[in-house]
Order: C-alpha cells, then structure tokens, then sequence
C-alpha cells in the first residue's frame, strides 16, 4: 500500500466531538472559576473572623471597659465567648468548604 | 492568517480577561484533539471527559504559556500525557469492559454507516495506541516528526519505526476488512 493512499485514508480519521462539547466545556470552567471565586472570598472572610476572634480575646484578658453615657460598661466574659464561638464556627464552616476539591480527579 | 496567528490572537485575548474568547479555542481544536485522545484510551466518552479536563488544565495555565511552540503542539502533548495517565489508572479495571464495548461499538458503527470513515476508525481502534497516535499526529493533524517527537516524549528514532509499523499494521487490518476495495484505491 502506498504511503499517499494511507495519507488519504487518514485525513478522513478525524472524529468529532459530541454537539454540545465546546458550550459543557465552558460551562464547566464558568463552574470552576465561581467555585473559586468563591473559596477566596471564605479565605477573606475566615481571615477577618480569626482576626476579630483575636481581638476579641485580647479585649477580654485585658480587662477592656467600654464607656457609654457616662457609665463603664465592662466587657461581659460570657458574651464575649458568644462571639468568639460565632466566629469559630463561621471560620469551621469556611474550612469544611475548602476541603472540597476543586477539581474533579476522580 | 494561519492557524497559529489566529491562536495566538485568541490567547491574548483570554490573558486580557476576555473568557468567552477560550471558546474559539476549543472550537478550533476540539476535534483534532479528541481523534488522538480516542486513538489512546479507545474510549469516546473518556476522551470527551480526559478532553474537557484538558481544556480547563490549558485554560488555568494558558498565562504561562509563552509561544515558544505553538498552541497546538502544546495543547496535544498536554492531551497525550494525561490520555497515557489515564489509560495506565483505568487499565487493569476496564480492560474487559473497554474490548466489549469498543467491539460493540464499532460494530454497530460499520453496519451504520458503512463508509470509509467508520471503516478507518474502526482500524485505528484495533491498532495499539502509541500506532494510532503517531499516524493520526503525522498523517491527520500534518506534524513534522519534530513535533510529534515533542508531543509524545519518544525519541527520533522511535518515531519513526512506530510510524513505519503503524503504516504496515493499518495496511494489514484495512486489507482484511476491505479485501479487494483497498486494491483499487
């Protein structure tokens, strides 16, 4: 068989993709691209939460009193761990989010 | 304007934030790529699927690309390692199920269609991969042996003696399904 005849016969090889290749394929990477979007916005918000969780913490063990009216107001130990356990588990629900892969690698 | 330019232009305008513009990619080499991925993992849904992984892996790293090579060369050699990954992961697991149903498949396919196409495809199918690959890389996408040596990661030599087996092994499954019609083409 000669070589050109091959040639031939391959150039009607080419297979082609279902329809609707090209729109699932963008589709996909709009899903990846907002998925990330999304993790680094939980990365912003689980730092703000850790860094008020902090503050909070230091105002507590350094007896922090807040005036208003004329009155000292000292910061409640109990509320202040309402807070803290707030922002704890809003920073726990940004890390479970995390731990999904972002890509599929079955 | 060539292939690459156009290529090149499109890249440019997805650095520049133009997503939409990555769909003209893909339209422009979907299908070349999908033949070889088909040609190593003999599975069309698989090649679809290594496919689209492909593309959003070429997507995230297109801003490292830096025309060294062109688009093409990059983009099938990206599609051959991870089709030889992928074929290594689900070998053991899939072999009977992938000869059932390719044998299926194709079957079904040659009494549908009954043309030539369905007729070299289903060839290519029976070849061994590293066959099918190199004669759709030299003979349907036009490469020179540089690139293809590039693409697949084998050497000159290799190449050539692949390609050459490849000829003769084709020739050998075309004439036995196509008897004396291949005489005459």
């Amino acid at each position: 068989m000669k070589k050109d005849i091959i040639e031939d016969l391959l150039k009607e090889s080419r297979l082609e993709t279902s329809d609707d290749f090209s729109i699932e394929t963008m589709r996909k990477l709009d899903e990846v691209l907002s998925r990330r979007m999304k993790v680094r916005l939980y990365l912003l918000m689980s730092f703000v939460s850790l860094v008020l969780v902090a503050f909070v913490v230091f105002l507590i063990y350094t007896g922090f009193e807040i005036k208003m009216f004329g009155e000292i107001i000292a910061l409640p130990k109990v509320a202040s761990m309402v807070i803290v356990s707030i922002l704890s588990y809003l920073v726990l629900g940004h890390l479970s989010i995390l731990k999904k892969p972002l890509f599929n690698n079955n | 304007m060539n292939t690459s330019e156009l290529d090149r232009i499109t890249i440019e305008r997805v650095k520049a934030g133009e997503n939409s513009a990555f769909k003209q990619l893909i339209d422009r080499h979907k299908d070349d790529a999908f033949s070889l991925a088909c040609s190593v993992v003999k599975d069309r849904a698989l090649a679809e699927d290594i496919l689209q992984e492909v593309f959003i892996k070429v997507f995230d790293k297109l801003s490292s690309f830096k025309n060294q090579s062109s688009f093409s060369t990059w983009l099938y050699r990206i599609v051959v390692n991870k089709c030889y990954n992928e074929l290594r992961r689900v070998k053991k697991l899939r072999r009977e199920e992938v000869e059932i149903s390719s044998d299926h498949e194709n079957a079904a396919e040659l009494v549908n269609q009954n043309d030539l196409k369905a007729v070299i495809n289903y060839a290519l199918d029976q070849m061994k991969p590293d066959e099918a690959l190199i004669l759709r890389l030299f003979y349907l996408s036009e490469l020179k042996i540089d690139e293809v040596e590039e693409i697949t990661g084998f050497t000159k030599s290799k190449v050539k003696v692949t390609l050459h087996r490849a000829r003769k092994s084709l020739a050998e499954i075309l004439k036995s399904r196509l008897g004396k019609e291949i005489e005459d083409l």
